[in-house]
């Protein structure tokens, strides 16, 4: 899965740090790059604003935190799976809330797996293989980072 | 006050003066007073100066009391000319005029002395009052004098003085009963507002009166002069008036009956056409006091069930405004409450989520502290250091920060509880109720079941009455059964056998019900505070968060009864709970 950028989203830069060590302690070593925002993600995602000529090209897997000021996690994953070509694009909900609500929302808006933090570590690894593990033997149709 | 009061004021106030109103008033209550005495002598039988009905002493009592005793003037000016056309000289005219006065202003000084009289005779006591001071107490003034008059001025014989009397007094008091409260009614209310309904009742009733007066008093249509007493035909319409209609119709049913009875009378037509002028005049008097005096009292007794209905409906309209207000005041402030509590679990949900993410960092971090410290220890076994300084650095890494972090750990995961109890209090608040008829019994004994272990373990005795069926949430009433209990468990006095019991009963306040425990008991200072969130009284005993209580209190209040508890320190603690009866 060394193809497989994961684009990290949360506002607080303790727990974007505390995935990192997470995912390398796991043995992954994919290129990890954190957005601080819902905005920021999306021009990530659409490559658009600063992220028009970024170079990591292959498939996405995206971390997604729901409380965070200006675009919130929830419209950010709407945009996403709303989009044709973007849809694809697997995304994990890693949040504080264990609102029920909130977790049907993400589900019903097209997440592919929710999960509250604090994280327990081999849960959350686990998940991540398996939705590399996905992304490396069923290819999508598209490319979909093409906006 | 009614109109009369105001009218008899009025009158004092402008007692003497000669305002052309008060004139022009003298001068129509002498005129009509006149034109009635007119008509009233041809209503007299041919024979004698006797006359059945009297309408002047009738006007002369209604003026005074719609005028003041200041109208006085004019109705002995009346009856003076009267007098002097019937052929009696000035000094028995000015005799008999003064007593024809004396009569009706005594009836107004009988009635004022009476007090509160009401010239709408709207009121049985006013019809009754109308009777006695007008009928029997006027008409005797003026036939005593008059008749008194007759005899000193050598104009009938003493010897007569006791018949013409009574013919006199007849006379008078058939014209005070039948043209008073014809004139009082009217002259108090004079437009009446007849529905299209009423109009055409009205038209059905004084037809079918008049026809049954041609009949049944003149004779009309049967025979010249029937034997037949058939004067009682009139009866069904003089209640059928006096029971749909007011004084003033009733009223003017009882003069159109009495002077056609009359009129018949003296014409030898009808009932009253046959015996002697004594029988006769008896007959018909008779038959016109029964008439009058019951439609009036039938219908003052009818105004009275009106405006006591009225009044009823008024207070009842009333009442349902009251309630309606209320009702509105109510809601608002349920409205208000409901918005506050909503604030207030919002206010915690947020707060509760927002306290989650340096939580989670502290956690997180915390960890990462004391993988690197582990990591530390082993990069320092294979450093090369002075035994002195290995064992320094040794005591850092083991002690101080390992006794650093287990506190902030221990720290933490108290932070993640109380979070954790917080967002439970405000999901309590917020879940959907499905309320349904709850076996309480049941619930209580899933709950022990539920509780098994801990029952075992704290070798308590359960002791479980009667407990009815209550309207609720299953889930949430088992949730409040299992803290209690579990709370009475945890609590147990050390050292004593426990014993606790719960049982309910339905009450006319609701369904109460109760767990009763030999416990430790709640210090009186902190019982004030026993269904606050956080709130622990021993936690020796057991641990916890304090919500236990809190959530109880919520869910009871949620289900629209209140919680409270008994408790003695070292004796024990009885937690009741009231639930509004299923069928409220």
């Amino acid at each position: 899965m060394s193809e497989v950028t994961i684009l990290l989203v949360d506002d607080d830069e303790g727990h974007t740090e505390l995935v990192r060590r997470n995912l390398y302690r796991s043995g992954i070593r994919n290129p990890i790059v954190s957005v601080t925002g819902g905005e920021e993600a999306l021009d990530y995602v659409f490559r658009r604003g600063p992220f028009t000529d970024r170079s990591e090209n292959g498939e996405l897997l995206i971390l997604l935190d729901i409380n965070m000021p200006g675009i919130d996690g929830l419209e950010v994953l709407r945009r996403i799976k709303s989009d044709a070509v973007a849809r694809t694009i697997p995304v994990l909900m890693l949040t504080t809330t264990d609102d029920p609500r909130e977790i049907d929302r993400s589900y019903a808006l097209g997440c592919n797996v929710y999960i509250t933090k604090p994280v327990n570590p081999s849960e959350f690894v686990e998940a991540i293989q398996r939705l590399g593990l996905f992304l490396a033997v069923v290819k999508p149709p598209s490319d979909p980072v093409k906006p | 006050m009614n109109e009369h009061s105001v009218l008899m004021s009025r009158s004092v106030g402008v007692r003497m003066s000669w305002e052309p109103r008060y004139l022009g008033a003298l001068a129509a209550v002498a005129v009509v007073y006149f034109g009635a005495a007119r008509w009233g002598l041809t209503l007299a039988f041919s024979t004698k100066q006797v006359t059945a009905l009297w309408p002047p002493t009738g006007i002369a009592v209604a003026a005074l009391l719609l005028g003041g005793y200041r109208i006085w003037p004019a109705v002995y000016v009346g009856a003076f000319a009267v007098n002097a056309i019937v052929g009696n000289s000035i000094f028995p005219a000015l005799c008999i005029a003064a007593g024809n006065t004396l009569g009706p202003v005594a009836v107004r000084y009988g009635l004022t002395r009476l007090g509160d009289f009401d010239p709408t005779l709207a009121r049985v006591r006013d019809a009754l009052g109308l009777i006695a001071f007008g009928a029997i107490l006027g008409a005797s003034v003026s036939a005593t004098n008059g008749v008194a008059t007759l005899a000193v001025w050598g104009i009938i014989p003493w010897s007569a003085y006791g018949s013409v009397w009574w013919v006199w007094w007849v006379g008078d008091a058939m014209g005070v009963l039948v043209f008073a409260p014809l004139i009082l009614s009217w002259a108090s209310n004079p437009r009446p507002v007849w529905s299209k309904a009423e109009l055409a009742e009205l038209v059905v009733l004084f037809g079918g009166l008049v026809l049954a007066s041609l009949v049944a008093l003149e004779g009309r249509f049967v025979l010249a002069a029937t034997p037949f007493q058939l004067q009682y035909a009139i009866f069904p319409f003089m209640i059928w008036v006096a029971l749909r209609f007011g004084t003033r119709e009733t009223g003017l049913a009882a003069a159109l009956v009495t002077g056609l009875a009359a009129w018949g009378a003296v014409h030898d037509r009808g009932p009253f056409a046959s015996g002697n002028l004594d029988q006769r005049l008896l007959l018909l008097e008779m038959f016109m006091a029964v008439a009058t005096v019951s439609a009036l009292i039938l219908s003052a007794v009818n105004s009275e069930r009106h405006a006591a209905q009225k009044a009823l409906q008024r207070a009842n309209d009333d009442l349902g405004k009251r309630v309606a207000e209320r009702t509105a005041q109510l809601a608002s402030a349920n409205a208000v409450l409901t918005q506050k509590n909503e604030e207030v679990e919002a206010f915690v949900y947020i707060v509760s989520h927002d306290l989650r993410a340096p939580l989670v960092n502290l956690q997180g971090f915390s960890s990462e502290l004391e993988r690197s410290c582990g990591e530390l220890e082993a990069h320092l076994s294979a450093a090369a250091l002075s035994p002195a300084t290995e064992k320094a650095v040794q005591d850092i890494v083991r002690k101080d920060i390992a006794t650093a972090l287990r506190y902030i750990s221990a720290s933490t995961a108290k932070f993640q509880r109380l979070i954790d109890a917080l967002l439970l209090l405000s999901r309590t608040g917020k879940q959907q109720f499905r309320l349904e008829d709850v076996d309480v019994r049941a619930v209580v004994e899933a709950t022990m079941l539920s509780l098994y272990q801990s029952i075992a373990n704290s070798n308590a005795d359960i002791v479980i009455g009667a407990l009815p069926a209550v309207r609720g949430d299953v889930t949430a009433l088992g949730q409040v059964f299992s803290n209690l209990l579990s709370n009475a468990l945890k609590y147990l006095q050390p050292g004593r056998r426990g014993l606790i019991s719960i049982a309910g009963q339905s009450t006319s306040a609701g369904m109460h019900y109760w767990i009763r425990d030999n416990g430790a008991g709640i210090p009186v200072a902190s019982q004030r505070r026993l269904f606050q969130v956080f709130q622990r009284f021993h936690p020796t005993l057991a641990s916890g968060e304090g919500m236990g209580l809190a959530i109880v209190k919520r869910i009871i209040e949620r289900h629209g009864g209140t919680v409270w508890a008994e408790s003695e320190e070292g004796v024990g603690t009885t937690f009741h709970l009231l639930l509004p009866s299923s069928s409220a």
